[in-house]
């Protein structure tokens, strides 16, 4: 997915926030998980270049361990080819 | 509708078109002090080589300047103002990597720089040794001590003696126009160098005439500084004066030929200037305080226009911050005391180094031959995406400015040996500074996590409420990045919440949008929660220093009498006890972690944006805060965590 294009997973993020995500990646890969941030390019420009998804049990903490690593796995726009937000249908770009 | 920071340029007056003259022409109206002795050096006069040079001076302020900067390029203008950063805040939309360009050009222009005040103000001064008596008088020290003089004086502003610039450069032209005029009449046959004929055969015919292209250059070398002044004087001031101060130029070069071909074929010029040898003799002590007072001048047009430069680059991001004063009260007229001393020493070791104008000559122009490559490639964006100007026509354009520019840089690379190498380094020395700020804070950026603020509002709603927590302040106010309402870094979210949580009243988050306009300044405010969680975006021009505190505490004053901002307790946060307002700012900084580990080039670009950033001004500075009112906290960045480590565990004792 483009990177001009993660405006349509914000959107919908907005619209579910509390919703649970499933992203199929490059490579057929499947990751289910809760978006807790994302990273841009630039602060100016609207457009993520990554996503940073965690279990249910790491959104309370800021998806930060005990030592102040990120948990959870940090997924850059362009690998994301499908995505769904539970119970939504799906999205592609 | 036409701006510009001191409103002259609104009307045409006599007085608007004296600040233009006295602002704008200084770099490229002091060049007939060197031009034809550059062009004639050590060789021997014929007519090939002085219709010839005159007419390719002739052609080139007629493309160049005339054409490609006053017709076509200030058309340019981003709000009133002028400038390779202006002209790139225009058009950076419309191309990713232009970045790259415009930091060559704007560091090829700061670097040619350096050689402006040495060149005009030995070529001036080196006058004297035409007087009788004065031949072996020492230049050097007499150049430096004016162009130090000139340097110290910067911090008291330009506004007491700016008065008298417009006027000193009338007299500046119009005695170079009566010189010019009083050979011509002698050797009238000097009109025909204006056919184009002369130029190409001189180029074609004349022994290494296409490598004097290199000094013919120096005529028009002021053309990007004339564009980057635009903001001082407007458009329509700059046009009608550039007639007057056009036909000076060349009635003075015209002259300066006329003079050399009734010298006689063969003849050597031996040291001698053409532009005072044009003098009457009795004139030469005034004529040489004259040209010293508009080599002056140039120096100051090049200062501040360096001042402007540098204040650009750096609230771009693309120079690391440092302070700004404003010595009075004119808007846009600054004074950066770090860059002053870096052209002083500049300026200083060029004249040491090169000794006299001569010798610079060999070395000035080939930088600036790259910032205008870069200006026509960037103006080719404008004149399509903006203008909308046909494809094929702009091509054209590229095509035609494109091969005089490269042929003159092909000419000016000959340069190199010969001193030019100097001002490469100089451009060098700053593309990498200008690089490494730009790409230091991109990376940065990069690392920065954005969360969504409203899923936070109910808890610092709690955290507010909550007396069992001391309290931090009334208003808590955090600068932020995020320009969406509804988004803000994380590492804001774990500074309220971690360690000792920040209980406030009201809790602002503050952020700096810098706009592509230069003197923008207003204000947006959406209320998350009513009078607890509070985004502001102040909207401030790239040509305006931030006074964040200052415009905060006036938005928070317009609140409260708007009714807007009703708070329980006084609005200001202060007490019977207390009349001080409340507010504490808290500025998150970040640092190199020592945990990361580098490819070579991010290492070097990385360490050197935290290196600059850390002899540069503070994050509270910059932003324009009261030290007493400011929290710093510091957060580590790290970009790439160490991977391989082989630690083994030698006992288990502990189990």
């Amino acid at each position: 997915m483009k990177q001009e294009h993660s405006q349509l997973l914000y959107e919908q993020y907005k619209l579910h926030p509390h919703a649970k995500v499933e992203l199929v990646l490059k490579k057929g890969r499947c990751l289910k998980g809760f978006i807790m941030g994302w990273f841009k390019d630039d602060a100016d420009e609207p457009c993520i270049s990554k996503w940073h998804i965690v279990e249910a049990e790491n959104r309370s903490c800021l998806g930060i361990d005990a030592f102040g690593y990120l948990a959870g796995e940090v997924i850059s726009q362009s690998d994301i080819i499908f995505f769904r937000f539970e119970d939504q249908p799906t999205w592609s770009c | 509708m036409e701006n510009a920071k001191n409103g002259l340029s609104r009307k045409i007056t006599a007085a608007s078109l004296l600040v233009a003259l006295g602002i704008i022409y200084g770099d490229i109206g002091t060049s007939p002090l060197y031009v034809l002795k550059a062009i004639v050096g050590d060789r021997p006069i014929n007519e090939m080589l002085v219709y010839g040079s005159i007419s390719c001076v002739f052609w080139t302020i007629t493309f160049q300047t005339t054409f490609k900067y006053i017709y076509l390029t200030l058309k340019a203008d981003n709000n009133g103002e002028g400038g390779i950063f202006s002209l790139y805040a225009l058009v950076r939309r419309y191309g990713k990597y232009l970045v790259i360009p415009t930091i060559i050009g704007a560091s090829t222009l700061l670097a040619d720089g350096i050689i402006t005040p040495p060149i005009s103000v030995s070529s001036a001064v080196e006058g004297l040794s035409s007087i009788q008596g004065l031949e072996h008088l020492p230049t050097v020290p007499i150049v430096i001590f004016i162009i130090s003089g000139l340097f110290f004086f910067q911090r008291f502003g330009t506004h007491k003696v700016g008065a008298i610039f417009g006027p000193a450069m009338l007299v500046w032209f119009s005695m170079l126009l009566i010189l010019g005029i009083s050979q011509i009449t002698e050797y009238p046959g000097i009109v025909k160098a204006l056919n184009p004929v002369y130029a190409i055969r001189f180029l074609s015919e004349y022994p290494k005439g296409f490598v004097l292209l290199g000094a013919v250059f120096l005529a028009t070398t002021g053309a990007e500084a004339l564009y980057s002044d635009l903001g001082h004087c407007g458009r329509k001031n700059i046009r009608i004066t550039w007639m007057f101060v056009k036909i000076c130029l060349l009635f003075n070069y015209m002259g300066q030929a006329a003079w050399l071909l009734q010298q006689g074929e063969g003849t050597l010029l031996e040291g001698r200037n053409p532009f005072y040898e044009i003098m009457p003799h009795w004139f030469l002590i005034p004529g040489i305080v004259i040209a010293t007072s508009a080599a002056i001048i140039a120096s100051q047009a090049l200062i501040s226009g360096s001042y402007t430069l540098i204040n650009e680059a750096m609230n771009m991001n693309f120079w690391p911050r440092v302070a700004v004063r404003q010595p009075s009260e004119i808007k846009g007229q600054i004074y950066i005391p770090s860059v002053n001393i870096m052209l002083w020493a500049g300026c200083v070791l060029v004249v040491l180094y090169f000794k006299n104008s001569s010798n610079m000559e060999a070395a000035y122009g080939l930088a600036i031959t790259l910032t205008m490559m870069v200006t026509t490639y960037l103006l080719s964006y404008f004149l399509l995406f903006k203008l909308k100007w046909n494809k094929l026509l702009v091509g054209l354009l590229v095509l035609l400015f494109g091969s005089i520019e490269i042929s003159f840089f092909i000419a000016n690379i000959q340069k190199f040996p010969e001193g030019g190498y100097i001002t490469i380094l100089i451009s060098l020395v700053y593309i990498f500074v200008m690089y490494s700020v730009y790409s230091g804070r991109k990376i940065s950026n990069r690392f920065t996590k954005f969360i969504d603020l409203g899923r936070h509002v109910n808890a610092i709603k709690d955290l507010s409420e909550d007396d069992s927590i001391p309290k931090f302040s009334t208003h808590l106010i955090y600068l932020t990045k995020a320009n969406n309402r509804h988004e803000i870094e994380e590492k804001i979210i774990r500074s309220i919440f971690s360690k000792n949580p920040k209980r406030a009243d009201v809790y602002w988050f503050v952020h700096i949008h810098r706009t592509n306009e230069p003197y923008t300044l207003s204000y947006d405010v959406s209320e998350l929660v009513d009078d607890k969680v509070i985004k502001v975006t102040v909207n401030v021009g790239f040509r305006v220093q931030p006074r964040t505190e200052l415009y905060f505490k006036k938005i928070v004053q317009a609140l409260i009498e708007n009714k807007e901002l009703n708070l329980h307790v006084r609005p200001d946060g202060s007490s019977k006890y207390n009349s001080e307002p409340d507010f504490k700012f808290v500025v998150i900084e970040k640092f190199l972690s020592v945990e990361n580990e580098f490819a070579l080039s991010d290492g070097i670009l990385l360490n050197t944006y935290f290196l600059l950033k850390r002899h540069g001004l503070s994050d509270e500075k910059a932003f324009g805060l009261d030290k007493c009112d400011v929290v710093v906290e510091q957060v580590p960045l790290v970009y790439q965590p160490i991977s391989k480590i082989e630690l083994v565990r030698e006992n288990n004792t502990l189990a």
